[in-house]
């Protein structure tokens, strides 16, 4: 099945789209929550209740929005952060999470995909106040209120900073072939 | 340039910096607007091209996608069987309050079956030894529960903290979805106790179709 029979499945909300959808993606999906919450177990349940509360959700994914897999990752990833600030609010997870994550440089390692080479260039040109706030919201998974707390800095100008510098890469970003769902 | 409605909000939920009210707020705006959401779709590839280039590649267990398709197909609405239960009950009730003539029938005959229950979940508890996980919330409207697990014999006890959950529990098997019933209003709390349960290897709280809450078997 290609990504736009599973995408308009999804849309159709015809059963088993999500099923299929997950097998399609779920290397991806799986890897997205891995690297967020740092185990196993807290990594499943996010994938799972990520996806069933997306496919609760009455038009939740929409054929504008573009790829089904981007979508349903970044939905996963974002399940995952908001688990990860919930479980740091809690001592003993937070510990746990410090010891089950691998130490991993904090800044943006990019590793040789070709295709990227253009977002790549664009992380290197990013003004440094911008690029240090993505990589706090990105490698961190801090909030927008605490990445203002931690560098002293108004919210309202971090915010700004983050989607300014997101919206740089996006332009950077080769054009989305036409159909590609 | 601001972003059509939802101005800078489009990159910040993206990027995952938001918090959960206001994600909730731009995926409901995101659902019913064309044009931003074609712009959060263009934002979010770029945060998944970030990805590719970041994150560790991880193999997902075969177990997943198992619970995966397990949940997704909601194929006997819980709905109905709360008709013929309520009803059931009600004809018990009725019954029982012509030959009894009192006026509390309904409440008693449901709490001597709560009784019941937690006298059996209690004796279970006391002779074995069990652990004990919090349900997730999928739903904002969830409440908050929590499910003990006995280790052997392999019972579980679903404790809601709402009297009046509206709620019914499902377990996870690896051969598809188990009704396993709706827990009984109890003072403060509702609670229900399966006393036979090894093959459940999650638990969900479902109102109708919809997912509440979930929670894993360690």
């Amino acid at each position: 099945m290609t990504d736009d029979e599973l995408a308009a499945d999804f849309v159709a909300r015809r059963p088993q789209a999500l099923e299929a959808a997950y097998r399609a993606y779920a290397p991806t999906l799986y890897s997205v929550a891995r690297q967020v919450l740092g185990n196993d177990s807290d990594a499943q349940d996010c994938v799972h209740d990520a996806l069933m509360r997306v496919w609760g959700r009455t038009g939740a994914f929409r054929p504008e929005r573009g790829s089904l897999r981007t979508f349903l990752s970044v939905c996963v990833r974002n399940e995952a952060i908001g688990r990860r600030r919930e479980a740091a609010r809690h001592f003993h997870i937070e510990q746990r999470l410090a010891l089950d994550e691998p130490e991993r440089p904090y800044e943006f390692e990019v590793r040789d995909h070709v295709e990227l080479g253009r977002l790549r260039d664009a992380l290197t040109a990013l003004p440094p106040e911008q690029r240090q706030a993505l990589e706090l919201a990105y490698f961190q998974y801090l909030s927008h209120t605490q990445i203002s707390e931690k560098l002293g800095v108004p919210l309202g100008t971090i915010k700004s900073r983050l989607a300014m510098g997101l919206r740089k890469l996006q332009d950077a970003m080769p054009a989305q072939p036409a159909g590609t769902t | 340039m601001k972003d059509h409605h939802m101005a800078d909000d489009i990159q910040l939920y993206a990027l995952g910096v938001l918090d959960r009210d206001e994600s909730r707020a731009v995926e409901a705006h995101a659902a019913g607007c064309a044009e931003c959401s074609q712009l959060l779709g263009e934002a979010e590839r770029t945060v998944a091209a970030l990805d590719a280039m970041t994150v560790t590649p991880v193999a997902p267990p075969a177990a997943l996608a198992a619970r995966i398709a397990a949940s997704s197909r909601v194929v006997v609405p819980m709905r109905s069987r709360r008709f013929d239960f309520a009803r059931g009950s009600a004809l018990a009730a009725g019954l029982a309050f012509a030959v009894l003539g009192t006026g509390s029938v309904r409440e008693i005959l449901s709490d001597r079956a709560t009784i019941s229950a937690d006298d059996r979940a209690f004796s279970a508890i006391a002779v074995s030894h069990f652990t004990h996980t919090t349900f997730t919330k999928i739903a904002p409207s969830a409440p908050t529960a929590k499910v003990l697990w006995g280790k052997s014999p392999h019972w579980l006890y679903v404790i809601v903290d709402a009297p009046q959950c509206d709620c019914e529990v499902a377990g996870i098997t690896a051969g598809g979805v188990r009704d396993l019933g709706a827990p009984v209003a109890r003072g403060a709390t509702a609670t229900l106790f399966v006393a036979d349960a090894p093959d459940v290897t999650s638990v969900e709280l479902r109102s109708g179709a919809t997912i509440l809450s979930s929670a894993t078997r360690p």
